[in-house]
Order: C-alpha cells, then structure tokens, then sequence
C-alpha cells in the first residue's frame, strides 16, 4: 500500500481530513473538477499543512462511509459519475486494524462532461488548476458539450453492440462463458501470424502465468485466418472446441470457454472461481499487449474500449465465496445461480489508459458483476485480486 | 497397481504382497481403498480384514510387533474366510522380513505389506523372502493417472488435457506425486518436495544405515540437479570431500547411491552393449535419474525451472524413463541408454530385449527435433532397431523418413503404441 504521506497536493491529487465526509458535497466539489479536468486522487483521513500529507486518520466505520459517499456523488454529480468505472472509491486499511481506514477516491477523466455539482438552484461546472478549484469558462462549458455529444454516441452504440451479440450467443445456445472487447473508435491492428503466435503459445509474453486458467494452449489449438464479411483476423483454436480466442484487424478481441473450463475441483456444476477471474483478466491483458504492440498507431490515452462478458447455460450452477486458497472456502455453503439461464453482464467502458495502466482492474469491472449476480459483495471476489492495487497475483 | 494387488490378494494364497515406494506416492491410500473393496466387492467379513498403521506416532515408544497385530482376533471374524492383513510402514516393526516369511509358511492369514525398500537392505529380509512374497513396485503417478484424477465421468485422457489449464505443463511442474494432483503454487510444491526428499526420506528413512546423511543428502541434490547424466563416480568422489569430516572412497559412494535407489529416489539406467557374442556387457557407467520428476524441478537452482532450457530437457527425460519404465515391468524387455565410442551418450533410452532393439527413444525438449533425426536413423540402423522416436516439446507429429517424431504428451499417454505394440 502506498501510503500518500509527503506528497503534495497536485493538479491530480487532493487531501481531506476524515471531517470532510461530514459534508460530503465538499468531497463532490473536488470530483466534479477531477471529471473536467485529467483525473486524479482524493484521499481521505489526510491531514495535511501546505499542501503537504502529513498524518492519516483512519476513518470508522470505512464501508458504511464509503457507501454513502457513492450515494452523495450519484445525487450532486451531474451527470452522475459511474460508479466503479469513471469513480471508484477504495478503502485502504490501516495495517493491523482492520476496522479503521483511509478512503481513496480515484477519478478518470470524464467523457461524458462537462460535469456540474449540482445545487439547489444552479449547476457549478469546476475544474482544476494545479491544487485549486476555478469555475469552468463559458467557452470550455460550450467545448465540453459538444465533444462530449459525438464521444458518448460512440461508446453507447459499442456497447449495444456488445449486448446484441452477447444475447445472440444466448439465442444460439452457446454454453459457457464469452468475453468481449471492442474499441470505441478506429484501431487498426496490424496482425502477423508469426508476431502473433506466440502470444498464444507462451502466456508469458502477455503477463499471464503458466499454470493458469488463460485463452493459451501450448498444446491445442492452432492459430489461423479468418474472415467474415468485412471483419478479418485470426482464431486461436476452433469455434466448436472447448477453448477459443478471435483477433480482429479492426482491434475487436473475443474469447469463449466451455462450461466443462469452468469446473475444476468440487461438486458438478460448480464454477471455480479462479477461472472464472482470471480468464476475463488473461484476456484484458492480451488486448493490452496487442493494443500497444500491434496497432498501426498506438491508441491516445483517452481513447476506450468496451468490455462485456456473458455467461451462458448456467441456470443451477454453484459459485462459493472466497479465494479456493482459503481455508473458509471449503466451509462456506455456495450460493446457487437463480437467473435467467443466461447472464449477460453490463458493459464496461474504460479509457485506453486504464487499460494500459490496469488491465486487469478492467477485467475486474466484469467479474464483480457475475458475483453480484449470485447475491454476493466485493469481498466475496477471491483475494488473489487485489482491489487497491488494481492486480491479480497467484502465489508462485 | 491397484487391479494387480486386488487380484493378488483375491487369488494368491501362499505368497505375501510387498508394495514398495517411495514416500507420498499413495501406497497408503492404495491400501485402505483395497480394505475397501475387500469387503465391499470380495465379500470378506469386515473383521477379516485389518489395516495396521505401524508408523502412527500414538503407537508406544517400544512399538508394536507384527506378531501382536496377527495374534489379536476383533470380535467378529469369520474362521470359515481367510483373514487379511495390510500392514502399512511394516518396517517400523522389528524383524518383521523374518516374521513375514514364518506368517506366509504357517499360513496366518494374507499378507499385504507396505515399506521403502531400504527396510529390505537393512533386515536383508530380500533374499529370505524369495518365494514367500511378490514384490511390487510403485511409483508417482504417470501422465495418464495424473489426468484421470481430474477427469470427469467417463472422460478420455485427450478430452480432460482439453478441458484443464495447461495440464502437461503442471504435471512437468508438480511431478507425480498425488498428492501435488490439486495444487496451485508451485513454490510450495517444490518446497515440500524438497523437505519430503531430504529430510524425511533421507534424513530419517536412512537413519538406521550408519552412513553420512549430511553427505547422502549433498550427493543426491547432485544427482537430482544433474538427472540423466552418465555418472562420474570419480568426479564425485572428488566433490564429496570435506577436509574435517572422513574421506569418502568410491565404495562409500557406490553404497550411497545403492541406498538411494532403494528409497527410489533414484533410478539407474545402464548403458545397452552388445559384445560379438550377443550378451550384455557389464554395469559401467550407468546414468542416474531422479525416480519422479518433480524431483528434478523441486532442486533445480533457478527461479523458474521450466523456462531454463536445460532443466527442461532433464525434467522431460525423466518423465520419459519413468513411462518407459512402466512399459517395460511385466514384459521381457528392457530399458537401456547407448554410447558411442568415446564413451558419450548417443541415444537417451534403447528399448529390447536382450541383444534384440525394439525401438530407439530420443528425448528433447525443443520444439523442433529436425536436427537430430539424421544422428538417431543412423544409430538405428547401426543397431538394428525397429522403430525410432524424438519425444519432442513441439506440436508436430510426423514422421521424418524412419523416424517418427512424437509431441511430448502424445508419447507419454500412449508408449506401447508408439513404440509398435506392447
């Protein structure tokens, strides 16, 4: 944990002590700006003199307060930030005290600005200059409009298309789990079977792990062209086996994996939950590498890429809380899937800096969402993904 | 093993059953599935049927005879049906090779008896066994066992290595041990293997031989680091020398390695020669391999063993010799390396039948065999062989003018048929 002590505030980081969550429209202000302006930081418990971190004071009661303040945000934001995607909010626990806490309020760039702190009778659109907060002009409130118009239709018409074809999927019967991404805007890949066969043969060379649950084979599967109608590419594997991953020129990645890769140890019909982790964050990781390695030109930090996942066929299916390597795994009753036969996640729309900083914190928008269809929280995600680093890391 | 034990027991009434492996390979668990099916699918009485555990730590200080064990009737047992004793870690019971051979000659009941071979050398119970017992040798598990743990109902070997992440790359990791089947770290895996090598079937499996176990241990992390080298017992004579402790001679090493291959931590491999005569020249220079090879990744010195091209290629020999071996057991055939004249290797494993070469096996962990077909066709026809292979860490099968070249996996889940029938 990398506690902020020291360091100054700046054009992306700001301090509040825990008071500031008494009025939390305070802690509203510095977000709004944040939207508008490159992102940033805002802790909270911070003391600070000058500018200058100098003492934390954990703050009781962490995730009740936590909860709240999303509350806040979504009612004085305009349009309301969304939470887990353009604001997160982490509690960072003090070592050896778990029941006191920092908040971490992280803030992307907005896309959907200019963004306002909604009062009782007016809307303040701020931004950030250095560590201070100035009223946004009326040229830059005009600017934000209009861009905010074209960019917003392009994200929200990927993301139709990533749920029309995840239902598709469901239509057609497919069993299993599917993962989509696809950019917003033009990418253009420049894919050669030789650069690119590797990367399916060797999950190394994507940050993967040997021994885990990723869309490699060193085995089966072989890599081969494909082309449908103007879409063009390669699959790793066939359509009809058990494991198969799709890359296309124009930067949209699929990947699908039987149910049968879903199960390991435990009762039939169990998902086991490190597959079902770590192949969304295996495949964010790919698209990372062949975004920054492969694209003719590599995509501008605010460019994004939708993400969706599907999980099909798997009414009555079991998922147990917790990490496999723990011992309360094994004692804790599994919750069974009640929904639709099908889960169609919704989708999730990152910036390309994101994706290229924490791709696997990406991959971790869509898994929350699987578990909080069976009924359970965050801290039911298995703990070899850790939330504040943004990193799923498996002991050696 | 477990067919072959249950029809021993099932059918044999005058010779007992030895099963001797290494540590942690499930001799145990083979046991106590029998008792199972002693009574469950045999029809023996449950008080028939005793399962005694003479390493159980809450066993008195003295000990427990085998004697003691046979002698107590639980209520229940049957005198119209043979009673049946599977005795685990039998060698913790004093003189029990000599028990053994008076129980099966006074037919007490039958016997199924569990040990590491090392008990047999110190009791020199083997030669007075001849004839009283079978032997039966266990080992970890092969590639098809390690998939068949994991496989669902009615699954083949190929659908399963389908289904789970990376299974041939897990089991080269782990070994085969079953007890490693489920795991998920491979630092804790390497970590245990070494403790189980090292101290427990070493430190303490070999206590009771007199012998230098600081300088065993050093000779074995040695040979285990070096899996499948021609053994150099003058280099590490050489090497085992320490200026405060006693020399060690080459009849100290060769004793020591002796011992090693007994607990089946090593196995040895001699070198194929065939004199004018036909016969079999002698035992010179044999290559020592770690029995499992897991054992190999456990003590190799670098962070990630499988990425370092030369433990690899150590790694996948040995689990080659290991299903090899398993071929050969039960047949007339035999497993041998061969040299060429000055004395080097030249093929990794010859597979015949005295002076009669079956099949030639060469091991590579590369993706591409090509470069060594050339070498291996012409020690096949200098030696007669029927069939050559490159087991390799490639993709491809084919088959290169008279050598065929077989994708690691693919080998070792089906070594009879790659080597033209059993």
């Amino acid at each position: 944990m990398d506690w902020p002590l020291g360091k100054r505030e700046s054009l992306t980081l700001e301090f509040k002590e825990a008071e500031a969550l008494k009025v939390p429209a305070n802690v509203a202000r510095e977000v709004v700006a944040f939207l508008n302006g490159k992102g940033g930081e805002i802790w909270i418990g911070v003391t600070e003199v000058d500018g200058v971190a100098t003492e934390v004071e954990g703050i009781p009661d962490p995730r009740a307060q936590r909860d709240r303040l999303q509350d806040v945000l979504v009612d004085l934001v305009e349009p309301s930030p969304t939470i887990g995607s353009e604001v997160e909010i982490d509690v960072a626990p003090f070592p050896g005290d778990p029941l006191r806490a920092l908040l971490r309020v992280v803030v992307q760039p907005g896309r959907r600005g200019p963004y306002a702190l909604l009062r009782q009778t007016s809307r303040a659109y701020l931004v950030r200059t250095g560590s201070r907060l100035r009223p946004m002009t009326r040229e830059e409130v005009a600017l934000g409009f209009r861009e905010a118009a074209t960019d917003e239709e392009m994200a929200s018409r990927v993301g139709r298309e990533v749920v029309r074809h995840l239902r598709s999927c469901a239509e057609d019967g497919d069993a299993g789990l599917r993962v989509l991404v696809r950019a917003v805007g033009e990418v253009e890949l420049h894919l050669e079977k030789e650069r690119l066969e590797p990367l399916f043969r060797d999950p190394r060379r994507t940050g993967n792990r040997p021994l885990g649950w990723n869309f490699t084979s060193s085995q089966f599967g072989e890599l081969r062209r494909f082309r449908q109608g103007a879409r063009h590419g390669y699959r790793f594997g066939e359509r009809d086996s058990v494991q198969w991953t799709e890359v296309s020129a124009g930067g949209d990645v699929e990947f699908a994996a039987g149910l049968e890769r879903l199960k390991w140890q435990g009762p039939a019909r169990s998902l086991w939950p490190l597959a079902l982790l770590e192949f969304p964050v295996s495949l964010a990781r790919l698209v990372r590498t062949l975004y920054e390695d492969f694209a003719a030109t590599p995509p501008g930090p605010d460019a994004r890429v939708v993400l969706g996942l599907g999980l099909f066929q798997i009414g009555n299916w079991t998922l147990a809380p917790g990490s496999p390597n723990s011992i309360a795994f094994l004692m804790q009753k599994p919750r069974v899937y009640s929904g639709a036969d099908a889960f169609l996640g919704e989708p999730v729309v990152v910036p390309w800096k994101e994706m290229h900083a924490t791709p696997d914190r990406c991959a971790f928008h869509l898994v929350r969402q699987v578990y909080q269809a069976f009924g359970y929280e965050e801290q039911d995600i298995p703990r070899e993904y850790d939330p504040v680093a943004g990193r799923l890391t498996f002991p050696g | 093993m477990h067919a072959r034990l249950l029809e021993h027991l099932s059918t044999t009434r005058r010779r007992a059953a030895v099963l001797l492996g290494p540590r942690q390979v499930g001799k145990t668990t083979l046991l106590l599935q029998l008792a199972d099916d002693l009574v469950e699918k045999v029809g023996v009485a449950p008080a028939n049927v005793t399962y005694f555990d003479f390493s159980d730590d809450r066993l008195p200080v003295e000990g427990i005879s085998p004697r003691d064990v046979v002698e107590f009737a639980p209520p229940g047992v049957r005198q119209d049906q043979p009673r049946f004793f599977l005795l685990d870690e039998v060698g913790r019971g004093a003189r029990w090779a000599q028990w053994l051979k008076h129980a099966v000659d006074a037919n007490q009941g039958i016997f199924l008896v569990t040990d590491s071979a090392s008990n047999l050398l110190l009791q020199g119970g083997r030669e007075s066994g001849l004839g009283r017992w079978d032997e039966y040798r266990i080992e970890g598990l092969s590639l098809r066992e390690y998939l068949a743990f994991q496989a669902l109902p009615d699954e083949t070997p190929d659908t399963t290595m389908r289904r789970l992440p990376s299974p041939f790359e897990r089991y080269l990791s782990f070994g085969g041990r079953p007890e490693h089947v489920l795991a998920t770290s491979l630092t804790e895996v390497r970590r245990r293997t070494r403790a189980d090598a090292v101290d427990r079937a070493i430190g303490r499996d070999l206590l009771r031989h007199d012998v230098d176990l600081d300088r065993v241990r050093e000779l074995f992390v040695y040979l285990v680091a070096d899996s499948g080298a021609i053994f150099d017992a003058g280099a590490r004579t050489r090497l085992l020398q320490r200026p405060d402790a006693a020399p060690v001679d080459r009849r100290s090493l060769g004793k020591w390695i002796a011992l090693l291959e007994e607990t089946m931590l090593l196995v040895r491999l001699d070198p194929f020669a065939r004199a004018a005569s036909g016969k079999l020249a002698g035992r010179a220079h044999p290559k020592l391999y770690a029995s499992d090879h897991g054992l190999v990744v456990a003590f190799a010195g670098v962070a990630d063993p499988l990425e370092d091209p030369a433990v690899r290629g150590r790694v996948l020999e040995a689990a080659v010799f290991r299903h090899l071996r398993e071929y050969a057991e039960g047949t007339d055939e035999e497993i041998s390396y061969s040299r060429d004249r000055r004395g080097l290797a030249e093929v990794d494993f010859v597979v015949h039948s005295g002076p009669r070469v079956r099949a030639l096996v060469e091991v590579t962990s590369g993706k591409d065999p090509t470069r060594k077909v050339e070498k291996l066709a012409a020690t096949a026809l200098r030696l007669g062989a029927r069939r050559s292979i490159i087991v390799h860490g490639g993709l491809e099968e084919r088959r290169e003018g008279d050598v065929w070249l077989a994708p690691a996996p693919e080998f070792l889940l089906a070594v009879p048929e790659w080597l033209g029938g059993a």
